[in-house]
């Protein structure tokens, strides 16, 4: 069985409906409607970015969906990415924004995981100013503000 | 590019040298080159990272100077370059000094990570990288400071775990400033191979930090004045470490302690819950997986033998809350605010004395066992004198109490314990204190010093350290020491009546002392009687004119000093130990029964296990040594054999043996030759090595004669218990020149004892007594292997050839030998205990031959002549091991006991250890590591 989900520029993509499912979004809106036809639309989505959506969701389509973590184990790791999900990984900022967004919406946690790691793996070991870079962050302190942080974090600097 | 260049790295130009030129280009990196001069130059925290921004496997740790250069990697490059998107920011910040680039770059719009996902991200940041975030913008200090609830401190300064130098303070104050900045941290995520010098830090900084408490459930309440006077002092803690600099304002000071999780997987959820319902922390890294099962073990060890519950028990019922009367809070202020440095305990501990503090309910506190963090070759580095500030410190500013176990700390610094010890006893707050390290010397007075100065210090363990030994010698002690020394002697005498004797006397010295102790303490208590002190030097000298309680051997009594007061030992003891000039009375007294009463926990087990500073041998090891020793001046004999043709018939009644004492056999009698030197049997031996009390090999000389050779007189002492009429021949023929038999003294029982084919076993048996001819500086003796296999000490590695002792250990006396050969005689030790009553039936000497003329020797089974030197020293060994055996006394004794015993090849020893004491599992433990 074959859902049609529809991008915000109006493209149609037709995915198995257990590779959709991926999406706990889609899935849910499924159990909702009952079988039909109607096409999915999901308006937050470009079709570049459900393209790349869609991709990871046929690669992990025999996953065990991920429950929520109730280990006492808080540990969250950015050093765990599967090979391949780092490769799918491989993109721009602005494309790997959007993919974050969308598994934020779409509500692929798994997806949102990898996206999140891989930020956080361009954040590892920057100074602030390194961030901004990467990130074109603009820094938004007021001078007084920078000056307290600075003296805040004097421990911290080279001796 | 140049106009970004700072003044600092123009003033390159001015250098000279080559060498200075590049290394000021080193260390001006490429972000000082590139870095806009507008922004916030936020370095990086001083930490060091296990993982670079790519390697998740990458564990070698970042040298201090390449930090610099991973800090200001680029990030242009690499896998994420396409550096064309922006994070959206406001637009209507500031801009006023943005490079042109980075102002192009903010009007470029792209997507924007909503709030919950920057949260996301945050939280897969290690800490080191949490400072950072802080400091790029306000939506991302916001949700840092607000988030953030959770910390992975795993990959956060992974080297130089031991924390030496400067990085010591990096690290706590990472640590320190965690908790002092993120508000909300509920939990630590602590995984690290080094993370058992961290834990330490993490906990004291977040009890400085007011992030974390020991326990919320019995601490001072919320609130109440206790608290609130805790929690001044950590805000003036606070204030001075930071230099009173505030945080931003989304920073929100704690209100209380909260108690942060640590986490780790791996422990084990009941000793998790134990610790608890304790509030005892137990902190077990994950580390290597041979520490943490030591740990664990030892931590198991401890539940299963009542140690931890015992101070817990302390806590619970033992202490009154009144005694704990030194607001932790208010000596910290002091110590801190003394003139002078911490580190002189002389300093902490003549401040001005406490008299305004404010009593503390009692709290929990931590036990701190240096064999559980201290561990083997870590020792010596500056984790240990790191690490008890820092505990004494948080220990003290939450009112805890702390327990500091220093037995393994082997081969520490007695000037840095004693600066250890400067910094807990600074916190007021340890309440027991275990100094029984073997390998540091700890003077009786600085042990006095340390329980004067303590009053909650009322448990102390000194056996078997110096200060012991000065202890018991004192007058007060009635003779203790002279009884040790004499049973010593006894030891050395193989007096067995003797000993027996003596141990009853000891036994009943220390439980009269123990009974007027508590006369003493209840005369006190009703204040009847005025304090030696007061009354002056002439009571006490009348005093110790009175009879004491109990009888007390006549050679003891004259040795009494005049101070010495047999009916109330505390004060007697307190005149006779030496105080600092302004140790009040009370002080005074309480340390003397401190010392006594540890002295009489121990009792004769103490006794036993304590060696005597010359020699270096307890009694145990002497008589081990001493039976060792008889078979090796038997051995000495055999070479002279081999120079005649002799045949033996040992079908002689063992009675003929009997007429050998065991003083004459090692009379001191001088003597103008020694065999044992001659032939080498001495030729590891360091001067003096057992110069108190050991036969020289002088004296030893005496007993080398060869019986065998000596007018073949009859030489019985070995029988066959199976067949006592059994004879045997032995054809002794060489080509050897005969020796001059007239030269040589009258025969020994032992020696005939030897049968000649049964020598290279006792030569192996001999040898493998091996660490007894070891020079004094590498002398190993097999009692410290205890705490190989229980976390602790910095022993050498067990010999390859210790496997060997094990086989050795358990092979029972009169058993019939294996086979040895003189080839490999000297590091075969499987044979070692068997040397005496063998009868090696396939072994062939170089240049003797044995043959059993009757039967096969293989079923001959021999019994040792009951008045037999080896014999006696067999028993006594085994009476003392009965009395370490008794499962009344401490622990270690036992265990200690279960190691002699295994010397000493006694399994059947083994077995009633278990059966009495039952130290099965420390004897498992402990033989699988000998």
């Amino acid at each position: 069985m074959t859902v049609i989900l529809v991008s915000s520029d109006n493209q149609d993509f037709k995915v198995d409906k257990e590779v959709a499912e991926r999406s706990i979004l889609i899935k849910n809106m499924l159990e909702d409607v009952g079988e039909s036809d109607s096409p999915i639309p999901l308006p937050n989505v470009t079709a570049a970015v459900l393209t790349k959506v869609i991709e990871y969701c046929e690669h992990h389509r025999n996953d065990p969906i991920q429950v929520p973590e109730e280990t006492d184990d808080p540990r969250k790791r950015s050093n765990d990415i599967e090979e391949w999900d780092m490769k799918f990984m491989q993109v721009d900022q602005e494309m790997l924004f959007e993919i974050i967004l969308a598994a934020n919406y779409l509500d692929i946690k798994p997806l949102l995981d990898v996206g999140c790691k891989t930020v956080a793996n361009i954040i590892k070991g920057k100074t602030p100013e390194e961030i901004r870079k990467a990130f074109n962050i603009v820094n938004d302190f007021t001078p007084e503000e920078e000056a307290q942080i600075k003296k805040e974090n004097e421990w911290a600097e080279d001796r | 590019m140049l106009k970004y260049v700072k003044e600092g790295a123009l003033d390159l130009l001015a250098f000279t040298l080559p060498s200075s030129l590049i290394e000021s280009i080193r260390q001006v990196s490429d972000d000082d080159f590139l870095s806009p001069e507008w922004g916030h130059q936020q370095r990086q925290p001083r930490m060091r990272r296990r993982h670079n921004t790519t390697s998740s496997s990458s564990s070698r740790a970042v040298a201090p100077t390449q930090r610099h250069l991973l800090t200001t990697k680029k990030s242009s490059g690499g896998l994420f370059s396409s550096a064309g998107s922006i994070l959206l920011q406001d637009t209507d910040t500031r801009s006023h000094n943005l490079p042109d680039s980075v102002s192009i770059n903010c009007l470029n719009k792209g997507p924007q990570l909503p709030y919950e996902v920057l949260t996301l991200i945050f939280q897969y940041l290690p800490a080191s990288d949490m400072f950072s975030i802080l400091a790029v913008n306000r939506l991302w200090r916001q949700i840092a400071l607000m988030e953030t609830k959770q910390i992975d401190l795993s990959e956060c300064f992974p080297m130089d775990c031991l924390g030496l130098g400067y990085d010591v303070y990096s690290d706590f104050d990472f640590v320190y400033h965690l908790f002092s900045i993120f508000p909300l941290i509920s939990s630590l995520v602590i995984k690290d191979r080094y993370m058992r010098d961290r834990d330490l830090r993490v906990v004291t900084a977040g009890i400085l930090a007011g992030k974390m408490a020991f326990t919320e459930a019995v601490g001072p309440a919320i609130g109440s004045e206790p608290y609130l006077e805790a929690q001044q002092v950590i805000a003036q803690r606070r204030a001075q470490q930071q230099g009173h600099t505030s945080t931003t304002n989304t920073t929100i000071t704690p209100t209380k302690p909260t108690s942060t999780k640590v986490i780790r997987a791996s422990i084990k959820e009941e000793l998790r819950e134990f610790s608890r319902s304790v509030a005892t922390y137990v902190l077990i890294p994950q580390t290597r997986n041979t520490l943490r099962k030591k740990i664990l073990e030892r931590l198991e060890y401890n539940l299963e033998q009542k140690e931890i519950q015992e101070y817990c028990w302390m806590v619970e019922n033992g202490i009154n809350p009144l005694t704990f009367q030194s607001s932790t809070a208010a000596s910290l202020t002091q110590w801190r605010t003394g003139p002078s440095s911490p580190s002189s305990h002389a300093s902490t501990s003549t401040a001005a004395p406490i008299l305004y503090a404010k009593r503390y309910p009692l709290v929990p506190m931590t036990h701190y066992r240096f064999q559980d963090c201290c561990f083997a070759k870590d020792w010596g580095s500056a984790m240990d004198i790191n690490k008890l500030p820092m505990i004494g410190l948080a220990a003290a500013i939450s009112g805890q109490g702390l327990v500091v176990d220093l037995e393994g700390s082997y081969g520490a610094p007695s000037k840095s314990i004693k600066q250890m010890m400067a910094f807990c006893f600074g916190a007021h707050c340890v309440i027991s204190l275990d100094l029984n390290f073997r390998h540091t010397h700890m003077e009786l007075e600085h042990v006095t010093e340390l329980l004067s100065e303590n009053p909650l210090l009322y448990k102390i363990d000194i056996v078997d350290s110096p200060a012991y030994h000065d202890l018991i010698r004192l007058p007060a002690l009635r003779g203790l020491g002279e009884m040790m020394e004499r049973m010593q002697k006894l030891c050395f005498d193989l007096d067995e009546q003797e000993l027996e004797v003596t141990l009853q006397q000891a036994s009943m010295l220390l439980k009269a002392l123990d009974r007027d102790i508590d006369l003493e303490e209840a005369e006190r208590a009703d204040k009847k009687a005025p304090p030696i002190s007061q009354a002056g030097l002439t009571e006490a000298i009348s005093a110790a004119d009175a009879a004491p309680s109990e009888p007390v051997p006549t050679y003891l009594m004259v040795q009494r000093r005049p101070l010495d007061d047999p009916r109330r030992p505390i004060e007697s003891l307190s005149q006779q130990l030496k105080f600092a000039e302004d140790a009040s009375q009370a002080d005074k007294i309480r340390t003397a029964k401190v010392l006594l009463k540890g002295v009489i926990y121990h009792g004769v087990s103490g006794l036993i296990n304590t060696r005597d500073r010359q020699s270096g041998q307890a009694l145990l090891h002497t008589l081990a040594w001493r039976r060792s020793y008889s078979v090796l001046a038997a051995l000495a004999t055999q070479p002279a054999n081999l120079t005649t043709s002799t045949t033996v018939n040992l079908a002689t009644p063992p009675a003929t043996l009997e007429q050998q004492s065991s003083s004459s056999l090692f009379s001191s009698s001088p003597s103008s030759s020694s065999l044992f030197a001659t032939k080498g049997y001495f030729w590891n031996q360091a001067p003096g090595m057992f110069s108190s009390s050991a036969p020289s090999s002088s004296t030893l000389s005496e007993i080398a004669p060869n019986p065998l050779m000596s007018n073949l007189e009859p030489s019985g002492g070995a029988v066959l218990s199976d067949s006592p009429t059994a004879s045997f021949s032995f054809d002794l023929s060489t080509s050897a020149p005969a020796p001059i038999q007239s030269t040589l003294p009258s025969s020994s029982g032992l020696s005939s004892l030897i049968n000649i084919s049964a020598l290279p076993a006792a030569l192996s048996s001999a040898l493998s007594f091996r660490r007894m001819s070891l020079p004094v500086s590498t002398l190993w003796i097999p009692e410290d292997s205890e705490d190989i296999g229980v976390g602790g000490g910095t022993q050498p590695e067990p010999d390859s050839d210790d496997d060997e002792d094990k086989d050795d250990s358990g092979v029972e006396m009169g058993r019939v030998s294996r086979s040895s050969s003189p080839d490999n005689g000297s590091d075969q030790e499987s044979d070692s205990d068997n040397e005496v009553a063998t009868l090696n039936t396939s072994s062939t000497p170089v240049a003797t031959t044995a043959t059993a003329a009757v039967e096969p020797p293989a079923r001959q089974e021999w019994v040792i002549p009951e008045q037999h030197p080896v014999a006696i020293s067999l028993r006594m060994a085994r009476k003392l091991l009965q009395l370490k055996a008794n499962p009344n006394v401490y622990n270690k004794d036992g265990r200690s006991a279960v190691v002699c015993a295994s010397y000493m090849g006694f399994l059947p020893m083994e077995s009633l250890l278990i059966e009495q004491g039952g130290y099965s599992k420390e004897l498992i433990r402990i033989r699988e590591t000998m």
